[in-house]
């Protein structure tokens, strides 16, 4: 059986708390784009672009960070089954 | 000003800090519930619900029994949304921008071609002649994977002539055995012209056409 996971808006959420999410997480923001451990930018696979912080979806699977839209989501989708 | 009673910069300041520390132990709760896989997050869970919808619906549920190859799932998939997401010009230009910039025109034709219903009716079409399910996706797949050679989409901004050398050209060559039109709007009537000139002039062809009101969709096949 498949754990279907909550999913919590971060539509209206300050920006400290999702700098402060990603931080906990190990990235930093310059308040517009997303940086991992080594300082590089988050590029999201699917779209081949960088995830802007006002638009951001993290999900399981070695936390990937991406760009919440329907293509990315549907290759997530398609590479990790409907976990969500 | 007495010694006790803290300046603005002071409150100002321990605000913030009082603020920074807030969302930092809100963040380490939620963070440590994303980690026991409790939660996820998004911007706006709209966009989930919308593709879980549609992975869903009966037309996904068809197309994905058929379409193996996993790049050709997406883009199938990306039509559907831009169907979708038709009357939100915004929202449809966004996307078809990201279609474009990560796997280029001919893909976005493809999924083009499924938004149109294109490719559910060539099933339609399709599925009676064939007993293999097999033959069916390959048949499907090398469809979408030559979309430009099987489909030709008409602008409305099109001269007529031109139109037609490029269907008669492809008739002419013999490739493919099914060649498919399809106008929207303006591009209706010259479709629809363009498939009376074909029927005249290509007696060994036969078209089918499945039409509403606002597109036409013409199916030409070569005679057995």
């Amino acid at each position: 059986m498949v754990n279907r996971m909550e999913m919590f808006s971060l539509k209206g959420e300050p920006i400290d708390l999702k700098v402060a999410i990603l931080k906990r997480m190990g990235y930093e923001s310059d308040g517009t784009f997303i940086f991992d451990s080594n300082g590089h930018k988050v590029i999201d696979p699917y779209i081949d672009e960088p995830v802007k912080i006002d638009n951001m979806l993290i999900l399981q699977g070695s936390e990937i960070i991406l760009d919440s839209n329907p293509l990315s989501l549907t290759g997530y989708f398609e590479d990790h089954g409907e976990t969500i | 000003m007495p010694d006790d009673i803290p300046s603005n910069t002071d409150v100002v300041a321990g605000l913030t800090k009082g603020l920074l520390e807030h969302a930092e132990n809100k963040a380490s709760a939620w963070v440590d519930r994303f980690r026991n896989r409790e939660i996820v997050f998004i911007e706006d869970p709209r966009t989930i619900e919308r593709v879980k919808r549609q992975r869903k619906g009966p037309e996904w549920k068809m197309l994905s029994e058929i379409i193996k190859d996993r790049k050709l799932r997406i883009l199938a998939q990306m039509g559907l949304t831009l169907r979708e997401l038709e009357d939100d010009q915004d929202q449809t230009q966004a996307l078809r921008n990201k279609i474009h910039h990560r796997y280029g025109r001919e893909a976005l034709h493809i999924a083009e071609a499924v938004q149109n219903d294109i490719i559910s009716n060539f099933i339609g079409l399709e599925s009676p002649h064939i007993v293999e399910s097999a033959d069916l996706t390959n048949r499907v797949e090398d469809l979408l994977n030559h979309i430009e050679k099987y489909v030709v989409f008409i602008s409305p901004d099109e001269k007529e002539e031109l139109i037609l050398r490029r269907v008669r050209t492809r008739l002419d060559a013999d490739v493919p055995d099914t060649l498919i039109l399809f106008g929207a709007y303006k591009a209706k009537k010259l479709a629809t012209s363009i498939r009376d000139k074909i029927e005249r002039e290509f007696p060994t062809y036969t078209t089918s056409s499945v039409e509403t009101k606002i597109k036409i969709i013409i199916f030409i096949n070569k005679l057995n």
